[in-house]
């Protein structure tokens, strides 16, 4: 069976799954989901961004993650300080253990960078899918982001594959086309359209055409810069592309920027 | 994009690629990912050499005393080799660029030694560049063995000791037929020549440079030979009889 037939397979098996479960299920079924990817995408981040040497950092990033995802699951859609505390204690709590590493020894900035960096990327930003669940037709709206980003996945995979010439960012993604990026933003918006005429009339046109079309282009620039990060750290190779693999990152890296955008496009915009 | 002299490019340029292990230290990652990131390097610095008109380029991948460091990075090394080999060869082949290995090579892993011999076999033919991987390298070594070699011959009185001279003795090195390095850089902050090319080095220009080899890029190449084409080249003589002033 060939990697790409899989990965249509096992999305039509794990997707249903996924879908009945966020539908049926109530908020704190969701927040469990959330909380535990969020762990995994926080787990992968530590293992892409320090040595076994960094076993306080590590783990001091997956205490941030599950703190600022409970203050999430605590919090209101209009009263966001508890998320806001989170983010500022576990930022401050870095410092802390920056201060003990020089005690020890030479001064390296690198790894406070990369605990800070962890309390935003994955851990707030993922948050939001905890808090997009909580605003008024929260579950669509959790359908609609996941759309988004799946429709404008594959609208690029055969875009590319039928028109691809262009290379988007060689040194960063080596597959990817200027061709594939149009035709996710074709596929995005239109998927997001269909969908807001079945299950959100409520929302103009217009609103899902824009904040589609925007966060189409986000979702994009969460792959490259996923990808990026990765690059950074040695951890990807250029030219290897093996479709089917990756770790949760690379399911998530464009969700990661789709949440947060679609939430407060709603939060602010739409609501 | 360069001021270079295209005239002076040195012809063979040799490379000990140090500081992927201090660079993942410094970035706080373990020494595996310090040496995948020295792959990027590797890449920029053959595509740059043959962007530059460099005949030859000499990489010091992986030392006779390598063997000795943690068994799992050892083998994440061959592992890195591999894989570089397998993705490169295409690259060679649409550049030009003919491969060698110079170190004792029968030591390396099976499928590792298949994989290269492959390659080698396959760019042979090409001719705009040479790229020469040191592999369980080790500069006494290659002397040793070439002295070895050269007592079995005289032994069996196949040569005449008399006869030996700085040329022939090249040809029983694992360099044979390649040209003396011109330039030698060592990137990472240390000064050593650390047992590479011992006999081929005599008259090369040595230039050291602190930026760690992952992090080695078109412009300290670019660096490297403009302070070789501001030194004046005299193989022991004086500046005037290089001027032809003097005989």
């Amino acid at each position: 069976m060939s990697p790409h037939l899989m990965r249509w397979i096992t999305g039509l098996v794990a997707v249903p799954i996924l879908a009945a479960v966020i539908y049926f299920g109530n908020e704190a079924v969701f927040s469990v989901i959330v909380i535990i990817a969020a762990l995994m995408a926080c787990h992968e981040y530590n293992r892409t961004a320090f040595s076994d040497d960094f076993g306080f950092e590590r783990a001091q990033c997956l205490i941030a993650c599950l703190l600022v995802n409970f203050a999430a699951f605590y919090s209101s859609p209009n009263n966001l300080s508890l998320v806001l505390a989170a983010v500022t204690l576990s930022f401050l709590a870095c410092f802390f253990l920056f201060l003990y590493r020089c005690r020890q020894g030479a001064i390296n900035l690198e790894p406070l960078r990369k605990t800070a960096l962890s309390v935003l990327y994955p851990s707030l930003l993922i948050a939001h899918f905890i808090l997009i669940r909580k605003l008024d037709n929260g579950v669509f709206l959790i359908f609609l982001v996941f759309l988004i980003a799946f429709a404008g996945d594959t609208a690029a995979f055969y875009a590319g594959r039928n028109f691809g010439k262009r290379k988007l960012m060689p040194n960063v993604s080596a597959g990817k086309t200027v061709e594939g990026a149009i035709g996710s933003i074709v596929g995005s918006v239109a998927a997001a359209l269909v969908f807001r005429h079945f299950l959100l009339p409520d929302i103009s046109v217009l609103h899902v055409a824009v904040l589609s079309l925007a966060a189409n282009i986000l979702g994009q620039a969460g792959d490259l810069c996923e990808s990026t990060l990765k690059r950074s750290s040695g951890l990807k190779d250029s030219g290897a592309i093996l479709p089917g693999h990756g770790g949760i990152l690379d399911r998530i890296d464009s969700l990661l920027f789709i949440g947060p955008f679609v939430y407060y496009y709603i939060y602010f915009i739409v609501l | 994009m360069s001021d270079l002299d295209n005239k002076s490019i040195p012809a063979h340029i040799a490379v000990i690629m140090d500081g992927n292990g201090r660079w993942a230290k410094q970035h706080a990652l373990g020494r595996i990912a310090g040496h995948k990131k020295g792959v990027e390097a590797v890449r920029e610095t053959v595509t740059a050499c043959r962007e530059l008109g460099v005949r030859y380029l000499t990489l010091y991948a992986f030392s006779s005393e390598n063997w000795d460091r943690p068994a799992r990075e050892v083998k994440s090394l061959m592992g890195l080799l591999e894989k570089f080999l397998k993705m490169e060869l295409k690259t060679m082949l649409d550049r030009d660029i003919r491969l060698l290995a110079i170190g004792n090579c029968g030591t390396l892993p099976e499928n590792v030694l298949k994989t290269l011999n492959e390659v080698i076999s396959k760019t042979q033919g090409n001719s705009a560049m040479t790229l020469i991987l040191a592999l369980s390298y080790g500069g006494r070594d290659e002397i040793l063995e070439a002295v070895r070699k050269i007592a079995r011959e005289a032994a069996e009185g196949k040569i005449d000791p008399g006869d030996l001279n700085k040329e022939a003795f090249s040809d029983y090195l694992y360099t044979e037929g390649i040209p003396d390095p011109d330039l030698l850089i060592r990137t990472s902050g240390e000064h050593r020549i650390s047992n590479f090319l011992l006999w081929q080095t005599a008259y090369t220009e040595f230039y050291f440079t602190d930026v760690l080899w992952p992090d080695f890029r078109k412009k300290d190449l670019i660096a490297a030979i403009r302070d070789y084409q501001g030194r004046e080249r005299r193989f022991g003589k004086t500046s005037d009889q290089l001027l032809g002033d003097i005989p």
